[in-house]
């Protein structure tokens, strides 16, 4: 009886954890979108008839450089905090540091800044779960505007970040049908 | 009224006397406790099918839990992103209030516990699967697995789940091939939480190792374990082939001295599942150095940043030692458990090639006398298990010349390797199987005639032209000395090679390398003399087969020389009549030793 009993409570504790680990992972994203900045972030076209990317939009974000000459003390595979600045052409990269900032997005920094001039940071950003039907249109839809115009609408906060739109020529793709 | 009762009024009635009632009631007592017995033995029954419920049972919670996903997965893009994330915790809600209640009210059903458990997996894989979808994050750059195996794995300890292991297992090998994006400390890298998740697993591995029970999942992880671990150091591991190879090794070895340690063994010393897989593991990864003469192990330390794996190189290496000193603390170093040393005998080499010194050519023929030593003593103890590791080193090692050497050389070595196969078994042939092939002999003998067919026609031998440069000088020694150890063998075991099929199968293995060498050798034509062999060779073996009554052997035959009729009729000017009448004898003679043989034998039966 005594060993159910303890089984019991560990049964209790592990569903706890269960519902509270995706309940803080919650959380900090709805702190993301609510006190987040948004950044627009250019995408290209992607191709439409990919048959296997099924449920998601293929975002294919456009990686975006920084001069390698203030980053000195950086090395390959480092995580560094980037801040952007944001245009009617899209977000780009205004400052990289070691420290978090309200601002700032977590990377990776895949290149070694000591041997390449500029550095290429690519952005987490990569799919927009859709209902099946819709992401084809929307992939469709992507793939004949002007690639300019095309954006995907990120809040950043404290390092993390939140996908919540993406955008053909300033109107929403996934509200319209 | 019940029999007592009616027994009295009977008693009353004056029809049965005082003495019958007793016997009567007491003999009912009797018959209703063994009616008793038996039906409660029926009951128990249906605990042997258990397997089969539990099966059905899990089928069951992966299709309801399927249907349900796919049924919120079909209105999903109207519902807003506060009611997806009240949704998506329903299914963990389901499965917390279930676990509950198999521990509470079905604590003793395994039916139960592992359908529970299985359903805890589904049900938090889906939860995150759900969460992170919401807010478009793609899985396996989010430690998806680490967190979904962490918040499961308990139940493994808390339902008594087996098959929650393999769950977990599987979730640990997959998350090995996430790519979280910041593996910047060690912690975090997929490789050191699959290593931290699978530390709290080994406490079951310890229960299930010692008390064998179930005893489907102690054979079961005897497969899985070394295959997930193996796996999971090919799959994962971004170095150098070379020091993924040492790791592989050296995991293997460690699993097979576990496999063959006193904590594992068999009371009767049978091997273990684990000991034979890995053994053969050990044997066939030893490949890798025998194939190519390149090592490529002053390389071994060239690993991406961050990925500090190396260090099991030392830890096994140290783990393996330590295994093979509590062995022999406790045994004898005798010939039926020195391979327990040996499998070690590679790392000095590989310690030499990292330090820039060219030692293949040195392991290969050490490695070719360390096999025949093996054949030996496998010989010698009579233990098959050792001798086919031994014999599969060596036809790497040919059939790595042949890749390498021109191609009438080729056949030349090809054809040492079923000489080698049968000098080496037949030291086991006894008196009652002396007229009989077994299955490898009949491989042995199939690939013979085939090397002889190949060699009976003429486009063969005008393809190339006698060289021998495209060999170095060791391989040279190392062929040399397979041939050596052939004819030892074949002296070893002579009265048994003489005995069996009346020695006509031993001259054969040794005719047919000797003759291929012949005609590599020189520029005389020698297909014709193969063709004359090989209807030579059926035939006797026809006759043979027919007085011996072995239709095995008489169909072998006949099909020999249906092939080699086959082969000569493209190459052969014969009138189209000839070669028709030759197969219509040829299917006769089919036909004719078949029965005949039958015949043979009902005669000797009746």
């Amino acid at each position: 009886m005594k060993t159910v009993n303890k089984r019991l409570i560990g049964l209790l504790v592990l569903s706890v954890f269960q519902l509270i680990f995706p309940l803080l992972f919650i959380a900090a994203k709805e702190k993301v979108i609510a006190e987040g900045k948004e950044y627009l972030f250019r995408i290209q076209p992607v191709d439409p008839y990919d048959f296997f990317q099924g449920k998601y939009v293929e975002l294919n974000v456009q990686s975006l450089s920084f001069d390698s000459k203030n980053l000195t003390d950086y090395k390959k595979n480092e995580i560094v905090y980037v801040e952007f600045s944001q245009d009617s052409l899209g977000a780009e990269i205004n400052r990289v540091s070691k420290e978090k900032t309200v601002n700032s997005l977590k990377l990776k920094m895949y290149s070694d800044p000591s041997v390449h001039t500029t550095i290429h940071f690519k952005l987490p950003f990569k799919r927009f779960y859709l209902e099946e039907y819709k992401a084809k249109n929307v992939e469709l839809k992507l793939a004949r505007s002007n690639s300019k115009r095309n954006f995907v609408h990120v809040k950043i906060l404290n390092g993390e970040f939140v996908i919540t739109d993406i955008t053909s020529d300033g109107k929403s793709l996934v509200i319209e049908k | 009224m019940n029999l007592k009762d009616f027994l009295e009024d009977c008693k009353d009635e004056k029809v049965i006397d005082d003495a019958t009632v007793d016997r009567i009631y007491a003999h009912f007592l009797v018959r209703q406790k063994q009616n008793h017995t038996y039906i409660s033995a029926q009951q128990s029954q249906p605990k042997n099918n258990n397997g089969l419920i539990i099966t059905v049972g899990i089928i069951g919670v992966l299709l309801v839990g399927f249907g349900i996903i796919y049924l919120f997965a079909h209105n999903w893009d109207q519902l807003s992103r506060s009611t997806k994330t009240t949704l998506s915790f329903l299914p963990v809600i389901i499965s917390i209030l279930a676990n509950i209640f198999t521990l509470t009210k079905r604590k003793d059903n395994i039916v139960w516990q592992e359908s529970t458990a299985v359903s805890t997996f589904l049900a938090v894989g889906s939860m995150l699967a759900l969460i992170l979808q919401i807010y478009h994050l793609p899985g396996i750059e989010n430690y998806f697995f680490i967190y979904w195996c962490a918040l499961c794995l308990p139940v493994v300890y808390l339902l008594n789940s087996h098959i929650a292991v393999f769950c977990a297992m599987l979730l640990i090998l997959l998350n090995l091939l996430g790519n979280p994006m910041d593996q910047s400390s060690i912690f975090r890298l997929p490789w050191f939480s699959s290593l931290m998740l699978f530390t709290t697993l080994i406490p079951y591995f310890k229960s299930l190792f010692t008390l064998r029970n179930p005893e489907r999942y102690y054979v079961l992880q005897q497969i899985a374990l070394p295959l997930v671990v193996c796996l999971s150091v090919i799959a994962s591991m971004q170095a150098a082939h070379a020091s993924i190879w040492l790791i592989t090794f050296l995991l293997l070895a460690n699993f097979h001295l576990f496999g063959t340690s006193m904590f594992l063994r068999n009371e009767d010393r049978r091997p273990t599942l684990m000991s034979i897989l890995s053994y053969i593991g050990v044997s066939l990864s030893l490949s890798y150095l025998l194939v190519d003469p390149e090592w490529k192990f002053e390389r071994l330390l060239n690993v991406e940043t961050n990925d500090y794996r190396l260090i099991f190189i030392p830890i096994l290496l140290i783990l393996g030692i330590i295994q093979v000193l509590l062995f022999y603390k406790k045994e004898k170093l005798s010939t039926t458990n020195a391979f327990k040393l040996l499998i070690f005998f590679p790392l000095p080499f590989i310690a030499l090639d990292y330090m820039g010194y060219d030692v293949s050519s040195i392991f290969q023929i050490l490695m070719i006398i360390t096999c025949f030593l093996f054949i030996h003593f496998a010989q010698k103890n009579n233990d098959g298990f050792q001798l086919y590791p031994a014999l599969s080193l060596i036809t790497v090692l040919i059939l790595s010349f042949i890749f390498q050497s021109n191609i009438r050389y080729s056949l030349f070595f090809f054809a040492l390797i079923p000489s080698l196969y049968y000098f080496a078994t037949s030291y086991f042939v006894i008196e009652q199987s002396k007229n009989k092939l077994n299955s490898d002999q009949i491989i042995i003998l199939c690939l013979q005639l085939f090397i002889l067919i190949v060699a009976s026609f003429e486009g063969f031998w005008s393809i190339t032209r006698f060289d021998m440069n495209s060999l170095k000088s060791y391989q040279i020694v190392s062929i040399v000395l397979i041939c050596l150890g052939i004819v030892v063998f074949a002296y070893k075991s002579r009265n048994q090679i003489l005995l069996h099929f009346s020695g006509v199968f031993g001259i054969a293995s040794f005719l047919v390398p000797f003759l291929i060498f012949i005609g590599c050798v020189t520029n005389f034509g020698m297909q014709h003399f193969f063709t004359v062999l090989l209807l030579l060779f059926g035939i006797s073996m026809l006759v043979f087969g027919a007085r011996k009554a072995n239709l095995t052997v008489a169909n072998l035959s006949l099909a020999l020389i249906g092939v080699v009729l086959l082969c000569r009729f493209f190459d052969l000017k014969m009138s189209l009549t000839v070669k028709g009448i030759l197969f219509i004898a040829i299917g006769t003679g089919f036909f004719l030793a078949n029965y005949l043989i039958f015949k043979n034998k009902k005669h000797e039966n009746s």
